[in-house]
C-alpha cells in the first residue's frame, strides 16, 4: 500500500510540474512578483510606524495565524475507482493514508512557518523579544497544523460520531483557541496545543476505517480547486468553465449585452455567467482594492493601481476567443468587425467599472487622509490606461 | 437554382481533400450527400457554411457568392451540425433569442414558430435549462430548433440519424418535408443509406474527395450495372472501386 502511495505521489507531482511550468511562463506571474515585492517593501516601510503600545496588533496576528493554519489541505490522492478496485484491501489502507498525511503535513508545515515568519516582526514591535518565545511559536505552528490535518483525516473516517461539519468548525475554533492563548501566553498555548493534539491522535487511531464516498468526493474537490488555479494561466482540459445563472446580476447582463448584434448578447451573458472569467475579474479587483488601500507610498500606490488594471484587462482578453470552437458562431450573418466592436465595448464597460473600484481602493493615500489631488491623478491615469488598453493593446492581443 | 457548387477544390491545410467537386441543390429538393467516413462530406459542408476557404472553385446560393458577399450568403443558410455544441452560458431560451438577433428575425413571428418547434421536440418546458443539463440528443434537438427557426433558403443537416431518438428522426423528416414544400433547398449528409434512399430526391455520391456519381435514384440505377440495385449496392460498388 505504501508503494501505491509512492507511485501516485510521483505521477501527481509530474502532473503538477507540467502545469507549474506553464504558470511560470506567464507574464502574469512576473507581475505577481512585482506585487509581492511592493507589498514586502511597504510592509517594511510601515513597521517602524507601529507604536509599541498598539493594542490591535495581537488580535490581528491571531486572525492572520488562524487564516494561515487553514492553508494546506489533506492530499489523499485517492481516485474514484479506488473504492471498487481496492475494496478487498481496505484494511491495509491505513498505511496508505498515514503516508498521505505525512506528505500533506510537511508541505503545509512549511506554509505555516512562512506565515509565522511574516507576522513575527510585527509581534516584536509590541512585545519584547525572547528567544524562547520563538521556539514556542515554531512548535505551536507545527502542532496546530498537525491537529488541523488530523481533523481532516477524521472527516473521512467512518467512526466519526459527529457530522463532518462539526469537524470543519473544530478546524477553525481549535487554531483560534491555541493562537489566542499563545500570542499572550506562549507556554500555555503550547501546552494546550499538545493536549488537544494528543486527544485527537488517540481518537483518530480508533477510527481508521475510511468513508470512501466522502474521501473521493473531498479529494476530487481538492484537485478541482488546484485545476481551477492552473486554469487561470492555461487551459486545463478537466476544467470546463462552470456556469452559474446569477439571476441577481441580470441587470448587469442587460447592460453589458445591450446592442443590436448577436455578439454583444453572447459576450454579455458569457462574461457574467462564466464562473472562471467572471470570478477572476471580481477577485482580482477585490485584491487590487485591498492591496492599493494598504500601500500608502504615493508613487507605489499609483504604480500598483496601474499594474492591477493592466492585469485585469490581460486576464479578460482571451475571452475574445471563447466561442471560436462553436460552429454556430461562424454562421452569424454579420460582418467580422462586429465581433471586434462588441468585445471592445464589453471590455471598455468592464474596465471602466474595475478602474473606478481600484481608484476607490487606492484612496488611502496620506495615511487615511484623503488627498484630492492624488485621487484625481489616479482617476485620470486609470481612465487613460483603460482607454489605451482598449484602443491599442486589445488589437495586439487578439490577433 | 438554390445552391451551386462549381469545381470546388479545398481542404484544411495545403493538402486538398476535395477535388473538383461540383453539384447543385435545387430549391424544393432534399439532396443526400452520401459517403463513407473520410469521403469528404464534412469538408464539403464546412466549405458550404464558410468555415473553410476554397483553394479554387465557386460556391453560390441563389446567385449570391459566398466569397464576395458572405453576409448576404450566410443570411440564407441554416446548419444542424453532427456534433451539437451549444453556448454553455446561455439557456435554451437565450439560444433562441441569439438566433433571432443573429438572423434579425421578427421576434413575434419567430417565437410563435419556436413554440411549435419546441412542442414537437418536447423541449417546451426546458426553456430555462443550460446546455450542461441536456443529453446529447436534446442538444441536437436544440440545434434543429435553432436552424428551423430561421427563414433560411438552404438547410444543411449533417448526419442527423445518430443521437436522435426514432420519434425525433421522424419529426425532423416531417419538418424537412414542410420546408421543402415551401421552397427551401435541403442538403443532408449521411451514411444511413436506406433512410436516405427513402427520403432524398437526389443524391451526390462522394468518395475520396471526388463526386463519383449524382442524380435521382433512377438516374443512378441507370448508370449502375445492375438496374435493380439499391442505393446501398450502388454506393458500395463505388466505394470498393468496382464502378
Amino acid at each position: 500500500m505504501s508503494a501505491l502511495f509512492k507511485t501516485r505521489k510521483q505521477s501527481h507531482l509530474t502532473h503538477l510540474l507540467k502545469y507549474w511550468r506553464l504558470v511560470f511562463n506567464d507574464h502574469f506571474v512576473i507581475a505577481l512578483f512585482f506585487l509581492f515585492g511592493a507589498l514586502a517593501y511597504s510592509y517594511a516601510q510601515w513597521l517602524p510606524k507601529v507604536t509599541t503600545g498598539a493594542v490591535w496588533v495581537r488580535p490581528l496576528i491571531v486572525i492572520w495565524l488562524v487564516l494561515v493554519s487553514q492553508i494546506g489541505r489533506l492530499a489523499t490522492l485517492v481516485e474514484k475507482a479506488d473504492p471498487v478496485v481496492l475494496l478487498p484491501q481496505t484494511s491495509q489502507f491505513n498505511s496508505y493514508f498515514k503516508q498521505a498525511w505525512w506528505y500533506s503535513y510537511w508541505r503545509a508545515g512549511i506554509i505555516s512557518l512562512a506565515g509565522l515568519a511574516i507576522c513575527l516582526p510585527l509581534y516584536w514591535r509590541v512585545v519584547a523579544y525572547h528567544q524562547v518565545d520563538l521556539f514556542y511559536f515554531i512548535l505551536v505552528a507545527l502542532l496546530t497544523k498537525a491537529l488541523w490535518l488530523l481533523r481532516a483525516r477524521q472527516t473521512i473516517s467512518f467512526g466519526l460520531k459527529k457530522l463532518p461539519q462539526v469537524t470543519k468548525i473544530m478546524q477553525w475554533t481549535e487554531p483560534m483557541v491555541i493562537w489566542g492563548l499563545t500570542i499572550w501566553y506562549p507556554l500555555v498555548g503550547l501546552i494546550v496545543a499538545m493536549i488537544l493534539l494528543g486527544i485527537t491522535l488517540l481518537r483518530v487511531r480508533q477510527q481508521t476505517e475510511i468513508n470512501w464516498r466522502l474521501a473521493t468526493a473531498v479529494e476530487m474537490q481538492r484537485m478541482d480547486s488546484v485545476y481551477r488555479f492552473f486554469n487561470l494561466f492555461t487551459d486545463v482540459p478537466s476544467v470546463q468553465g462552470k456556469v452559474k445563472r446569477r439571476q441577481w446580476l441580470s441587470g448587469l447582463i442587460n447592460w453589458l449585452a445591450k446592442g443590436e448584434g448577436p455578439w454583444s448578447y453572447l459576450y454579455g451573458h458569457g462574461f457574467v455567467r462564466n464562473v472562471d472569467v467572471g470570478n477572476l475579474v471580481m477577485r482580482l479587483t477585490l485584491v487590487a482594492m485591498i492591496v492599493t488601500y494598504f500601500v500608502t507610498v504615493p508613487w507605489l500606490n499609483t504604480a500598483l493601481m496601474l499594474l492591477f488594471i493592466y492585469l485585469v484587462a490581460t486576464q479578460l482578453m482571451p475571452f475574445y476567443h471563447q466561442y471560436d470552437q462553436i460552429a454556430f458562431t461562424h454562421l452569424f450573418p454579420v460582418s467580422a468587425s462586429e465581433q471586434h466592436q462588441a468585445f471592445e465595448k464589453l471590455l471598455l464597460k468592464i474596465m471602466i467599472c474595475v478602474g473606478f473600484l481600484i481608484v476607490i481602493g487606492a484612496s488611502s493615500i496620506g495615511h487615511g487622509h484623503f488627498s484630492l489631488s492624488h485621487q484625481g491623478l489616479n482617476l485620470i491615469l486609470a481612465m487613460v490606461e483603460v482607454w489605451l488598453l482598449n484602443r491599442y493593446y486589445l488589437k495586439i492581443r487578439i490577433k | 437554382m438554390a445552391l451551386k457548387i462549381e469545381n470546388l477544390t479545398g481542404g484544411y491545410s495545403q493538402l486538398p481533400v476535395l477535388h473538383q467537386v461540383s453539384f447543385d441543390v435545387p430549391a424544393g429538393e432534399l439532396v443526400g450527400l452520401i459517403g463513407l467516413n473520410g469521403a469528404g462530406k464534412s469538408t464539403t459542408i464546412n466549405h458550404i457554411i464558410g468555415l473553410l476557404k476554397p483553394f479554387s472553385g465557386q460556391i453560390s446560393l441563389n446567385g449570391v457568392d459566398l466569397a464576395t458577399s458572405p453576409i448576404k450568403y450566410k443570411k440564407q443558410i441554416a446548419y444542424v451540425p453532427e456534433t451539437p455544441i451549444l453556448y454553455p452560458e446561455l439557456t435554451l431560451r437565450e439560444h433562441l433569442e441569439l438566433t433571432i438577433k443573429a438572423y434579425q428575425l421578427n421576434e413575434k413571428v419567430a417565437w410563435e414558430r419556436a413554440k411549435k418547434l419546441l412542442t414537437t421536440f418536447r423541449l417546451a418546458n426546458k426553456l430555462d435549462w443550460f446546455p450542461a443539463d441536456f443529453s446529447k440528443g436534446m442538444k441536437q434537438k436544440v440545434m434543429i430548433v435553432m436552424a428551423f427557426l430561421t427563414d433560411a433558403k438552404l438547410f444543411i443537416v449533417d448526419e442527423p440519424f445518430y443521437g436522435l431518438d426514432p420519434l425525433a428522426v421522424k419529426d425532423l423528416l416531417a419538418l424537412i418535408q414542410v420546408r421543402k414544400e415551401a421552397g427551401a433547398a435541403i442538403l443532408m449528409s449521411t451514411h444511413v443509406l436506406d433512410t436516405a434512399q427513402r427520403y432524398c430526391d437526389r443524391f451526390v455520391l462522394l468518395n475520396d474527395g471526388h463526386v463519383r456519381s449524382k442524380g435521382t435514384l433512377a438516374e443512378l440505377k441507370a448508370q449502375a450495372t445492375d438496374p435493380n440495385a439499391s442505393l446501398d449496392d450502388i454506393y458500395l460498388a463505388i466505394a470498393r472501386g468496382d464502378a
